[in-house]
């Protein structure tokens, strides 16, 4: 709630007491897309976890956005976004178990020495003692941040869309329900569940957020 | 707002703490990326959907269907109308004469019911 209030953008469920239904302007869109597409390329990049994927998929929805829903009102525009970016996302997902399952049947000819994705990794690039120096708060900010991201992308896929929609986003149950095509009950299990998984990962981890 | 199913999450480890880290991390994506999102920004703005009012003699439904919308349909329409003036004009053009032969065929009638030929009839050329 807070990042869309602070990008200038209501969601629906408090823009009805402003009656607001003004179609949305070229600018109006651009200054809307400017204002979510960062948080889009990191919601696709913590689902599929590769730099060029994340932005095909934020391009895509954003062009879906664009062509279909152009000329709707403004205020419509962050949640239309989101269900765009969800389902871009599963349509992905979808494609990649495709392609995964091609791959797996022809590399079991041939010998293996591709490696699969490890958060350690992320820990250790971000951790870099090569990197520029900084105050220590700033580093530790730094190692917490890559941590929750690599929990994150570990994360079931519709717990970490839940999560991201309901926390980072600011959208009710409501209105993550209707992002997610699911019901509210499953918005506030996955919720549950991801919120746990994390705070459980932090504290193993020995971490306290600021 | 956010307070369905916390339970016993630490107290400094609450989802809006998480959140708040994560948007300091959106914050700070490296140039090339906000470059590809800005290019992605400008191919999506290129291809928005814009409200057009329809004409005013349109019905908006199927009427303006029947309409050229490209310079060939166009052209096409202006043959197809030249066409269709020309097959005018040559049965406008067959219908006179046919009526102008039907008028001397008429007289020649009226002349053998009257019994009134001209002499020049039964004389041999």
């Amino acid at each position: 709630m807070v990042s869309c209030i602070a990008a200038g953008y209501l969601l629906p469920s408090h823009q009805k007491s402003l009656g607001a239904n003004k179609l949305a302007s070229p600018a109006e869109l651009s200054h809307f897309l400017e204002s979510v597409e960062r948080r889009a390329y990191k919601q696709a990049l913590y689902g599929v976890r590769n730099e060029q994927s994340a932005l095909d998929i934020v391009q895509d929805a954003m062009i879906k956005l664009a062509e279909k829903y152009g000329d709707k009102p403004a205020v419509e525009l962050p949640l239309l976004f989101q269900r765009i970016l969800q389902n871009t996302l599963h349509d992905h997902y979808r494609r990649q178990k495709v392609r995964d399952a091609w791959t797996t049947l022809f590399s079991s000819f041939s010998p293996k020495d591709e490696e699969e994705f490890d958060p350690l990794e992320v820990l250790q690039d971000n951790s870099n003692p090569s990197a520029p120096s900084g105050p220590e708060s700033l580093l530790e900010q730094g190692q917490t941040i890559a941590m929750i991201e690599a929990e994150l992308a570990q994360l079931p896929a519709r717990q970490r869309e839940a999560f991201l929609l309901r926390y980072w986003e600011g959208l009710d149950t409501t209105e993550t329900a209707a992002a997610m095509g699911c019901s509210e009950g499953s918005v506030k299990t996955h919720c549950s569940r991801a919120v746990r998984t994390l705070a459980k990962a932090l504290k193993d981890k020995g971490v306290e957020l600021p | 707002m956010n307070n369905d199913h916390e339970g016993e999450i630490p107290e400094n480890n609450k989802p809006e703490s998480i959140a708040r880290l994560l948007t300091h991390s959106a914050e700070k994506i490296d140039t090339k990326t906000i470059e590809g999102l800005r290019r992605a920004r400008n191919v999506a703005l290129n291809r928005q959907s814009i409200h057009k009012p329809y004409f005013a003699l349109s019905s908006g439904h199927t009427t303006h269907l029947l309409t050229p919308h490209s310079p060939q349909q166009w052209v096409a329409a202006i043959i197809l109308l030249i066409a269709v003036l020309v097959s005018l004009a040559g049965y406008w053009h067959h219908g006179a004469e046919h009526d102008s032969n039907h008028h001397d065929m008429s007289h020649l009638d009226i002349a053998i019911l009257t019994d009134d030929l001209p002499m020049e009839i039964f004389l041999d050329p």
